[in-house]
């Protein structure tokens, strides 16, 4: 298995630093940094009240332990809360953003430039604490669809940020949505009106840069009466010795018959061999069913960050709502992941789907934690739970804490879990056929992880299985 | 002259405090030092963790605030006389040695202890002055009495329960029954604490049960601790029946250790008192060991049920399997906490559990954990948790043959249940436990009758 050692040793392509003036404002946190940030981004009164209300109630919170991951306290006042390239204000077009952001979005592979436009793909990109540019904007305006940064929303539909912003994720939830709530810097929304379908697949791009700075960015994508959405999201972050903290918030919320698919491919830079730096991804992502018949998919591809925390989560409220989960998280040298989901059943004949699929490699620690509960009024709810993991060499962990609560006798639930490795025989038969070990092994990971590939978008799909062959080189000996 | 106000003022935990000191200075005082030295040890970690609350992630379902409001006395030394051979008759295993307690006090002319070659059956105190060294080697070697508060609170305070030990080669030809009877002392709550040691030397056998019953209501506190050491190529056969009546209170703690070759077989049926919960513990310390843990509970009424278990594989080739099965009825709870834990070294491990429930009411609650924490590669592990109601379909082959709704679903729990009561592989334990369900069965059914079942060959 020495060649396997050996194959492409490829680093994290995605950690250089891109050479750009950035306005930061001082390090630490109080009243005055969140007053500070929400001018900076000229926001209206009822926002930085909203923020000040989650600053103070964060003030009172305790930083939760009770997650499967070892990591050095963090010093929140030693953080920069906002960071954003000094630009011109008020873009208008793509050849007004600096040419340098325009190059290492290129070096990233993400499709800015107008030319290539036949990707199909509208992108909000996020560069630290600011969205630099959305693209396809008057294309998807024309079918009413809105698709902006943040503090777009905030500036040009008050009404619809303020009805639904922490309605799915309120200010109070936890500790670093909290956080997040009193700091967000900024973060996509997307609102897709009645009956529209989404012709496009809509993306946000993060990109930390700014080293010591913390990325809290915020997105809410609605998807009103019989709309439908596919999301995507990547992430990737520069090569640094110290740990970044990454508080995200995600809301999706679907009325009656309506549809959000969000997928993720995150990246963040992991750390090196002996765990020194990488990003702490600790998300809180949810998904409210809020109409009957409303559908709420999420599917996530975990490779990156030395930590990620996160348990995109779905509220069946309506009546026939659909959850799903799809998740492949790898863990290779030092990550930790305590990954998961929520499935909370309130509404009748709801139906949930997980599917986790868990690879641990060196010394990494891989936890699936999920929670499935089914309400009383929640009859003929169904879920079925399979989460596998596979481990490669006796320095790692592979965990399983599912949590069933059922107080509904008409509901079905299934939970199964498994735990192996490759097995010799495997790559034997692989082998025997004229593969080679490492495309044996690439192969049984990817025939591991197929069930959630095939639902990723197909780009997304492709560059997933890439992605895995990556973390997991040098895994196998 | 002011004891009696201040007694009814204190915290139940003040008064288990008081109660240990009036203990240390008579019926400990004369133990040994080192058995002080633990008792002290353990007093201090119970004052430190106190009852557990539902913040601690083990206890997240299982509330317990009814007990931790109780001031409970501790046994006395009360003469139990008003029990014959006849009113524990109904609690006899057919062809089984059995012991009788009452309130944790060991009635021996009901007994029948083995008298057979090989065998040593001795109250734990009497163990302790007869062959106190050899207790000692046996004594807490599996637990974290710091982390485990009612293992604490019985260690501090146990002063009743049975040393066993089947000596090598030894083939025990019939099971040892020892029997808990929870009695109504002048309507004041009692706090029973026994303490068991059972010890298997090599290539010995023994099937043991601890049955836990009442002959009236009561809202004591039964706060066991069982300790089972398999040595290597032993075999046992452990049967819990915790069959008390709805009011009173059951909490045990069973930590086994295996050695190598050594198989251990288990089931717990648990379907009485107001609030119980088994916490098994479970080392594989030796190559190629085996074990079965099993269970089936029902729940009624207003009834807590909690079956926590941990299996730790700590050396390869060792294989666990375990199959626990629940039927909830009316405004019952049930939770199941399963846990396997695979060290790095323990290659080659090959491990299952399974949780299936069946829910029959819609204001009972089951909360499930089956989980997995495993540290080695080439290990072989899988688990699955199910929770569901009765199956239309199945319901309506039944009734298409005639039967009546009620004696169709109750067929069905019977029918789910003895799935996993057929595991006990001695017939007559098998045969007294399928009873206990069937006739539970029946009741929750609405005093229907239920075929005998069938599966005796």
């Amino acid at each position: 298995m020495q060649t396997i050692e050996q194959l492409v040793n490829k680093e994290y392509e995605y950690g250089f630093v891109t050479n750009i003036e950035e306005e930061t404002i001082p390090r630490g946190l109080n009243e005055d940094i969140v007053k500070i940030i929400s001018s900076k981004k000229n926001e209206p009164e009822w926002m930085l009240e909203w923020r000040l209300k989650a600053y103070r109630y964060w003030l009172t919170m305790e930083e939760p332990t009770w997650p499967n991951v070892k990591y050095q306290k963090i010093d929140y006042n030693n953080i920069f809360y906002y960071s954003a390239p000094k630009t011109k204000p008020n873009l208008e077009g793509l050849d007004q953003v600096d040419p340098e952001l325009l190059k290492t979005y290129e070096k990233l592979g993400i499709s800015l430039t107008e030319q290539k436009r036949l990707t199909g793909v509208a992108v909000d990109v996020i560069f630290d604490s600011v969205s630099v540019a959305t693209t396809y904007k008057e294309k998807l305006n024309e079918l009413g669809i809105i698709f902006c940064s943040f503090s777009e929303a905030v500036k040009d539909h008050p009404d619809l940020v303020k009805k639904y912003m922490g309605s799915v994720v309120p200010y109070t939830d936890n500790y670093f949505a909290t956080l997040n709530s009193a700091v967000f810097s900024d973060g996509s929304f997307c609102y897709i009106p009645p009956g529209v379908k989404c012709p496009m697949e809509l993306s946000t791009y993060f990109r930390i840069n700014a080293a010591e700075t913390g990325q809290f960015e915020r997105t809410l994508i609605i998807a009103d009466k019989g709309a439908k959405v596919s999301y995507l999201e990547g992430c990737t972050a520069p090569i640094r010795d110290t740990n970044q903290l990454h508080a995200a918030v995600v809301e999706l919320i679907a009325l009656e018959d309506g549809e959000v698919k969000y997928s993720t491919v995150q990246n963040w830079y992991a750390g090196d061999k002996d765990g020194k730096g990488g990003i702490y991804n600790f998300v809180t992502k949810r998904g409210n069913c809020a109409g009957k018949n409303s559908k709420i998919s999420w599917t996530q591809v975990e490779t990156g960050s030395a930590i990620t925390w996160k348990y995109p989560s779905v509220i069946l409220n309506g009546e026939n709502s659909i959850g799903e989960f799809y998740s492949v998280a790898v863990v290779n040298n030092h990550q930790q992941a305590d990954t998961g989901t929520k499935m909370i059943h309130i509404g009748k004949n709801t139906k949930s789907t997980i599917i986790s699929k868990g690879i641990s490699a060196g010394y990494g620690d891989n936890t699936y934690r999920g929670l499935v509960r089914i309400g009383k009024n929640a009859s003929n709810s169904r879920n079925y739970t399979q989460c596998d993991s596979m481990l490669m060499g006796n320095k790692c962990s592979a965990n399983t804490f599912p949590y069933i609560e059922v107080k509904n006798t008409t509901s079905n639930v299934e939970h199964e879990a498994s735990t192996s490795k490759i097995g010799e025989d495997q790559i034997f038969y692989c082998k025997q056929r004229g593969l080679n070990t490492e495309n044996a092994i690439s192969m049984i990971v990817n025939g591991f992880a197929k069930e959630v590939f095939k639902n990723l978008p197909m780009e997304f799909a492709v560059e997933a299985q890439k992605l895995l062959g990556i973390s997991l080189e040098g895994s196998v000996g | 002259m002011n004891n009696k106000v201040t007694d009814s003022l204190s915290s139940p935990i003040e008064n288990i405090l008081n109660k240990f000191k009036i203990f240390s200075e008579n019926g400990f005082a004369s133990e040994p030092n080192w058995l002080k030295t633990i008792r002290e040890n353990s007093l201090k970690s119970f004052q430190k963790l106190g009852f557990p609350s539902q913040k601690n992630e083990e206890w997240r379902y299982t509330n317990i605030n009814s007990i931790t409001k109780l001031n409970f006395e501790t046994s006395s030394n009360k003469e139990f006389l008003n029990y014959s051979k006849q009113s524990i008759y109904k609690y006899i295993i057919s062809d089984s040695y059995y012991l009788v307690f009452v309130n944790g006090k060991y009635l021996q002319n009901l007994s029948n202890p083995p008298k057979e070659e090989g065998v040593i059956v001795n109250s734990i105190k009497d163990a302790i002055k007869l062959f106190p060294s050899e207790v000692e080697n046996y004594f807490s070697k599996n637990i974290d009495l710091e982390a485990n508060s009612f293992a604490a609170l019985n260690t501090s305070l146990f002063d009743s329960g049975v040393f066993i030990k089947i000596k090598e080669n030894v083939i025990l030809s019939k099971p040892i029954e020892l029997i808990y009877i929870s009695q109504n002392q002048e309507n004041i709550p009692q706090l029973i604490s026994p303490r068991n040691i059972i010890v298997i030397k090599n290539n010995a056998s023994l099937d043991f049960v601890e049955q836990f019953v009442t002959n009236n209501s009561n809202k004591n506190l039964t706060n066991i601790f069982t300790e089972i050491y398999l040595d290597e190529n032993s075999i046992c056969n452990y049967l819990k029946i915790q069959n008390e009546v709805d009011e009173n209170y059951h909490i045990a703690n069973i930590s086994v250790s295996q050695k190598t070759s050594s198989k251990f077989f288990s089931f717990a049926f648990s379907a009485g008192s107001s609030i119980s919960r088994n916490q098994m513990a479970l080392k594989l310390f030796g190559e190629n060991s085996d074990t079965n843990m099993n269970g089936l509970y029902i729940s009624t009424a207003k009834q807590l049920i909690d079956n926590h278990t941990f299996i730790e594989h700590t050396q390869p080739n060792c294989t666990s399997r375990e199959v626990f099965k629940g039927i909830l009825y009316d405004n019952s709870h049930s939770v199941f906490n399963g846990k396997v834990y695979v060290h790095s070294a323990a290659q080659k491990t090959d491990s299952k559990q399974t949780n299936n429930n069946l829910l029959l009411s819609d204001n009972a609650t089951i909360d499930t954990k089956p989980q997995l924490e495993i540290f080695a590669d080439d290990v072989k592990c899988t688990h699955g948790g199910t929770v569901g109601g009765i199956d239309a379909n199945a319901l309506f082959y039944l009734k298409s043959r005639g039967i009546s709704p009620k004696s169709a679903e109750a067929l069905f729990a019977l029918g789910f249940a003895s799935a996993v009561t057929e595991t006990i592989e001695n017939l007559n334990l098998r045969r007294f436990v399928d009873n206990l369900v069937v006739s539970k069965l029946e009741k929750c059914h609405g005093n229907i009758s239920l075929p005998i079942i069938a599966h005796y060959h």
